[in-house]
């Protein structure tokens, strides 16, 4: 059969077009990639981390790392978002050596940078995270959470490393691990009154009292959590009705207490006329208003 | 030729006249076939069109068997409709979708609706005009407003007001559980002219449930006494298996028992084989006037109206719950039950949108107080908004907001769901199965084979949520981080810090407690419950009045 010359001129003038365009198409690519606006792309390449597109997130990161001097602060900024994307992309375990390892080049470049004070957390919230059906080296993990609220005591980094390790001991339910935390939270009180964690730290204290059995202190301790709960300024809408409910019984069945219990179920009846819990605490009320009664009688 | 370029061109001309240059087009998805709704979106969609000439609204009704799969694809292909409503997709894959493909809609929810500048509400924020202070549109995992609901839905029994008359000789619905038990066991021993006997309830699967979960299941309350451990006012999974390997409680004590004795009494009234049937068979029974009661939600209201048009005069009444001097359910009763209609009819904006600030526009548009009203009254539904009037029919749907509510969960995971699904099966149907045997069947599966088993995997699931958890709060803190106002950082951080003591930190202290009740069991015993007063409270408390 005869070749067919100009249909064979035409294929290849089409591939050398389709070429020329595929090569004009990566130029432009090449072109986009360059960043003129580090902090907007970094912002997209969080949001990327938060839709999930893990991979999406790395890209843009690297190419900030790619496309900002050495020792700006955005790289620091990109430095420590692939790094947590490296960390966080595949659970349970995630690429922990890279993440490590950025990690720490954050810390040993920028020591005073807050992104240290959080990559120095990171460190050890790979520690304490382990695969579910399997216990993390408590010991250790404690230990390193204090170093970071040592390193950083005024850091709210620093103070979430606290309760973090806090959390450890009393999950332990031994008298010495309740003492001991106890004692930690007296300290961090009183050193840290305005802590961001506060309310996390009060909450924590009453904990401690429960393990320890001290009712009296846990319920203090429960009206100082829900005193220094932190109202959202963009969302004032705070449903403490839990907190109401949880003061209430631990007042009315652990303490005896009815007048602080009577208070905090008529608080729920007001606040929130919609709670499921509502007729329990209305019962309660008439619980606790018969039982004296009754005892009033008796005397 | 001459017939294909006039084909053409008609079709252009066609799409040029519905949608001209500089028309926004706005596509709404959702699976509500029911009577009324598509009709009440076209109304409010030709209301819109008359402030916002230029904006056409289209719906696509879905049916809600494949909703979720025809979500999904369009959602992964970046061709979901702008407003959508959320539902028929497993939680954790809603939520994954909430985050990734819809606009967070918190910013707007304190800000009053300018839909209702005319009316009460125009300068109370959006989210207190909702019947529910809108906490059907916020999501807590993500800590934000997603969606915005349309209406408010409940469950209750409806019944063939001509054919109670012919039967009893009276149109007044039973009030009491005793007076319901009374006239069905009447009713059930009466045929009719074919010589066929009546059924006194509606069964099938799907109408089942509802007797079972809107009124046996009340009689469940009082196990919170015992099985409550950590005192939040309601037993989860957890806390019911625990109490119940403990010995704290009994499976055979009063409310459990009331509960399934209850159920038997119902099945009894169903039409035999009922678990077998579907929801349309069932509603077929009732249509064709052979039987008495029948419960659903309010989405079956008008549907329901429809089908009785000129056939049967339909009557709407409350759940029949015992009354304290019931002589069986007395003791269980505590009182009412409780119901708080829940919001629904969701609509969320997909980050797809070319028009987002429309699309939100338009359902704020729907979510004013007039509008919602109207929007309910073509649909048949009760309104999301409140001060908003009911349509008449629908006025017994008024919520009972301080009541009692079911406190029993034994699905653990797979395993025990199996067996719990099989054992109520059966004694649904084999009145010869009594609650004694299913009890005894079932309790040492749950306590000590596939329970055991099922409670670990349960356990080792909540600590599989903590790495993501992390990896929402990496979210937020790169949110706080980079916020552009020191207003929204501190809303990001408030947020951070409150996920961060409630997901991990006080997760991992719950999830070791209950490891450590499982072991050496909760620190209550069957005297002294979590409800009931110790021996030291009651003397610190003689003390006192004594003083």
């Amino acid at each position: 059969m005869k070749p067919n010359r100009p249909f064979q001129i035409f294929i290849v003038i089409l591939i050398l077009i389709t070429v020329a365009i595929a090569a004009v198409f990566l130029l432009i690519e090449k072109k986009k990639e360059k960043v003129d606006k580090p902090l907007d792309e970094i912002s997209s390449a969080w949001l990327q981390f938060r839709m999930g597109e893990y991979n999406q997130a790395i890209k843009r990161f690297q190419m900030v790392l790619d496309g900002v001097p050495e020792n700006s602060p955005e790289r620091i900024q990109a430095l420590y978002g692939l790094a947590c994307t490296h960390w966080l992309k595949q659970l349970p375990y995630g690429d922990k050596a890279t993440a490590a390892e950025l990690f720490n080049e954050i810390i040993t470049k920028s020591p005073d940078s807050e992104y240290a004070a959080w990559s120095t957390l990171a460190l050890v919230r790979m520690q304490h995270i382990v695969i579910s059906g399997t216990t993390p080296d408590y010991p250790v993990v404690r230990k390193l959470y204090q170093q970071v609220y040592d390193k950083y005591p005024k850091h709210t980094a620093g103070h979430e490393a606290f309760i973090y390790m806090i959390g450890t001991y009393l999950a332990a339910f031994t008298k010495e691990d309740a003492e001991y935390a106890k004692g930690k939270l007296d300290e961090f009180i009183k050193d840290n009154p305005n802590s961001p964690f506060i309310s996390s730290a009060w909450g924590l204290y009453a904990r401690a009292c429960q393990n320890l059995n001290l009712k009296q202190e846990r319920l203090d301790a429960m009206l100082k959590e829900l005193e220094k709960r932190e109202i959202d300024p963009r969302n004032p809408f705070m449903d403490n009705s839990s907190a109401y409910w949880a003061i209430a019984s631990v007042a009315e069945f652990e303490v005896g207490d009815f007048d602080t219990a009577r208070k905090y179920y008529r608080m729920m009846l007001k606040e929130y006329p919609r709670e499921r819990r509502n007729f329990g605490a209305n019962k309660a009320i008439e619980r606790m208003d018969a039982m004296e009664e009754k005892l009033r009688e008796e005397n | 030729m001459v017939v294909y370029v006039w084909a053409l061109v008609s079709v252009a001309m066609y799409r040029y006249a519905e949608s001209p240059p500089g028309t926004i087009t706005l596509r709404i998805s959702h699976w509500q076939l029911e009577a009324g709704v598509r009709d009440g979106l076209n109304e409010m969609a030709k209301e819109y069109q008359k402030t916002h000439p230029n904006v056409r609204i289209l719906q696509e009704a879905i049916p809600e068997g494949t909703y979720g799969q025809w979500l999904s694809t369009q959602i992964m292909s970046g061709t979901a409709p702008d407003i959508i409503e959320m539902g028929f997709i497993p939680h954790q894959v809603l939520l994954a979708y909430y985050n990734r493909y819809c606009y967070v809609i918190t910013p707007f929810v304190n800000k009053p609706n300018p839909y209702n500048k005319n009316n009460e509400f125009a300068n109370v924020p959006l989210r207190n005009t909702f019947k529910d202070g809108m906490s059907a549109g916020y999501i807590n995992e993500l800590q934000e407003y997603m969606q915005v609901p349309l209406s408010s839905f409940s469950v209750r029994v409806f019944y063939n007001v001509d054919l109670l008359e012919k039967l009893t000789g009276s149109k007044v619905p039973p009030k009491t559980y005793r007076e319901f038990f009374d006239l069905c066991t009447k009713v059930k021993a009466m045929k009719d002219e074919e010589g066929r006997n009546y059924t006194p309830v509606v069964g099938s699967k799907y109408h089942f449930g509802m007797w079972e979960g809107n009124l046996c299941a009340m009689m469940t309350y009082k196990t919170m006494e015992k099985a409550d451990l950590n005192r939040d006012g309601y037993v989860g999974n957890d806390e019911m298996y625990i109490a119940v390997k403990s010995g704290l409680l009994d499976f055979k004590s009063r409310p459990i028992e009331a509960r399934f004795e209850m159920i038997r009494e119902i099945a009894d009234f169903c039409q035999p084989g009922f678990t077998g049937l579907s929801r349309d068979e069932g509603v077929f029974l009732f249509a064709q006037k052979r039987a008495l009661f029948m419960t659903t939600g309010t989405w079956d209201a008008m549907s329901l109206q429809q089908q009785a048009k000129g056939n049967f005069t339909l009557g709407i009444m409350d759940f029949p719950m015992p009354t304290k001097d019931d002589p069986k359910y007395g003791d269980v009763v505590a009182g009412p039950r409780y119901e708080n209609p829940g919001l629904g009819f969701n609509y969320a904006v997909t980050r797809t949108s070319k028009y987002p600030e429309v699309a939100f526009d338009f359902l704020l548009f729907m979510a004013s107080k007039e509008n919602n009203e109207r929007l309910n009254k073509i649909i048949g539904w009760i309104p999301a908004v409140e001060n908003t009037e009911t349509d008449p029919f629908l006025k017994d749907f008024k919520p009972c907001l301080n009541g009692i509510y079911e406190n029993f969960n034994v699905w653990l995971g797979g395993e025990t769901w199996i067996r719990w699904t099989q054992l109520t099966s059966l004694y649904q149907v084999d009145p010869n199965f009594k609650f004694s045997r299913l009890v005894d069947e079932f309790i040492p599966f749950y306590k000590s084979q596939k329970g055991v088993d099922d409670f670990m995997e349960a356990m080792k699931d909540r600590n599989r949520v903590i790495p993501s958890n992390e990896r929402f709060l990496a979210g937020f803190r790169s949110q706080a981080i980079l916020a552009k106002s020191p207003e929204e950082a501190n809303s990001f951080w408030i947020k951070y810090r409150t996920q961060t003591r409630d997901r991990q930190v006080f997760h991992e202290i719950w999830f070791s407690t209950e490891m450590k009740y499982v072991k050496d069991g909760p620190p209550f015993t069957s005297e002294y419950g979590p409800y009931e007063y110790s021996k030291e409270v009651l003397e610190k408390v003689k003390k006192r009045v004594k003083r």
